[in-house]
């Protein structure tokens, strides 16, 4: 018994390049056989300085530095930032415009789900689930490339309104386009909730008790998967969300599982909102008028938004100039790195690539893993491939 | 929660203190540094739990840096502000009573170089391992290379 009590864990570091991870990140996990009993996170692979460089540029010049945040919620970003800014110019943007905002970051919140659906299937060893889902993105995808010329970059914003419109002529096409993808929703919520295989990789894994969500400031799906009722949408309404329908979707399974079902149950009522808007559109202008490079007054604003992976903010704070004294972003996933040690905590090595997906990542290209025996000191590598094979094998057992 | 109420609450237990409302859902209350924690804990027994995150301002001119609590409660985006002076800049961790700030204590310290008193976790978050030590790139005084 003696001999137990000095036994040390031993730690297996994942990353910093990993294709679960949405940026470079280096887990190191302390396991216990096959069980992960501690998790340490560091993030510091990819500081771009990007608040730095917001101070040394005009107002107007920060709309596409602001955009290029995140590749997959960049009208999220550059849509916080003008709001902010629109709050200390004390401007009222058009209702319109409002509206359009609403519409395009609703389409971008649904191919962000739908991008992680795939990803989720990908690592659960259901790659027909990536292949559905990513089709389906396309069609997202085309609806935004139609009315703002772009797939991902959509540039849609600017202070004082948005840059393109959203055509009459244009309305049926996006209808058809919801028709589809609302279909396309509730098989993916059907497929998630029945199909065998993805339950046993997904039910009970990465438990995360609502009490710790609160606690440790979790946002987004993430939180309302453990039952937390958050949304930024519903608690301070921005851009037309105070004028439509739509619930907040949470679950208390506190799991994985819960994840992948609130982000499908979300993509659902993303298509209710962006129905509405299409059927509600206000008439008018779709910008307000504002100088070329706007000296904006010394004042401040705290905006907020909810992005595909949960609340947003950003601090503004500007001197009367046209550049401003310091702009502070959080995004989402910086707030979700606190639980996600805690969901990583007793779970298999083999489910440790999808916890870390299920908070929401970005894809990026490698796949090796390297295990140090911590009392060898020897170290051998594995692919993800191996690993997601011993996660099969495991669901296959039970 | 109207905004008001809020400001009407925390001014009933503190009526020495600046609390405004610039609109509605958003709360900001300006304290010195001294007050931090008490103010804090009273509002984290109200209920407030959820910390947005943390905002710094450089001040270099005034020789402060400005520190913001960003606190979100039932549907109101709550500002508490104070200053460190910028020479010996040093706040008490919050992590106690708010354990999600964190992360952001973290950030601070390594952007702006705010000492945080008793933080349970003070190694760098996201700046490099070969940052060199006692740069701090937020700071006014830092110039991009």
């Amino acid at each position: 018994m003696e001999g137990d009590s000095v036994k040390e864990n031993i730690v297996i570091p994942l990353g910093p390049q990993h294709p679960c991870f949405p940026e470079p990140m280096r887990l190191d996990l302390s396991v216990d056989g096959e069980r992960v009993v501690a998790a340490d996170i560091i993030i510091s692979f990819n500081h771009r300085g990007v608040e730095k460089a917001l101070e040394a540029r005009t107002y107007i010049q920060n709309l596409y530095l602001v955009e290029r945040v995140c590749g997959i919620c960049s009208h999220s970003h550059v849509t916080c930032y003008c709001q902010g800014v629109e709050e200390i110019l004390g401007l009222e943007i058009p209702d319109r415009a409002r509206y359009i905002r609403t519409f395009i970051g609703e389409l971008e919140r649904i191919q962000s789900h739908l991008f992680w659906v795939g990803t989720a299937g990908h690592e659960t060893g259901w790659d027909t689930l990536l292949m559905y889902t990513w089709r389906d993105r396309e069609r997202v995808n085309d609806m935004l490339e139609h009315i703002s010329g772009n797939r991902i970059h959509y540039a849609m914003n600017t202070i004082g309104g948005v840059r393109r419109d959203i055509r009459e002529e244009d309305i049926g096409m996006l209808k058809r386009g919801f028709e589809y993808l609302e279909e396309r929703a509730r098989y993916y919520v059907h497929v998630i909730t029945e199909e065998e295989s993805f339950l046993s990789r997904t039910v009970g894994v990465g438990h995360l008790p609502t009490e710790t969500a609160r606690r440790l400031c979790c946002v987004g799906p993430t939180t309302r998967a453990s039952n937390v009722r958050f949304d930024v949408r519903a608690e301070d309404p921005y851009a037309a969300y105070g004028e439509v329908d739509f619930d907040v979707v949470t679950s208390d399974a506190c799991d994985v599982w819960g994840r992948a079902y609130v982000k499908t149950a979300e993509i659902l009522q993303s298509i209710r909102i962006c129905n509405q808007v299409l059927d509600h559109l206000p008439g008018g202008e779709i910008r307000a008028k504002v100088p070329k490079a706007p000296r904006v007054p010394a004042g401040e604003a705290v905006s907020r938004y909810e992005a595909p992976r949960g609340e947003l903010i950003h601090y503004i704070k500007s001197n009367g100039t046209n550049t401003p004294e310091r702009i502070k972003i959080r995004s989402p996933t910086l707030a979700n790195w606190l639980v996600m040690s805690e969901m990583l905590k007793g779970v298999y090595i083999a489910d440790v690539p999808i916890v870390t997906d299920a908070i929401d990542p970005c894809l990026c290209c490698s796949a090796r893993v390297t295990i140090t025996d911590d009392f060898t000191k020897r170290r051998r590598e594995t692919t993800l491939d191996a690993l997601r094979r011993m996660g099969r094998g495991r669901a296959g057992r039970s | 929660m109207k905004s008001e109420e809020v400001r009407a609450l925390i001014q009933e237990r503190f009526p020495h203190i600046a609390v405004h409302v610039p609109r509605e859902r958003r709360v900001m209350v300006h304290i010195p540094e001294r007050h931090l924690m008490d103010v804090l804990g009273f509002l984290h027994e109200q209920g407030v739990i959820h910390v947005s995150t943390i905002s710094v301002v450089d001040h270099i001119h005034a020789k402060l840096f400005e520190i913001l609590y960003h606190l979100s409660w039932k549907n109101n985006e709550i500002t508490v502000r104070t200053e460190v002076p910028r020479e010996d800049p040093v706040i008490p961790t919050v992590t106690p009573i708010l354990p999600g700030a964190l992360t952001y204590e973290r950030e601070i310290q390594d952007l702006f170089g705010i000492q945080v008193r008793d933080i349970p976790d003070p190694r760098r978050i996201v700046l490099p391992d070969d940052w060199p030590e006692g740069v701090y790139p937020l700071r006014k005084d830092y110039v991009v290379q």
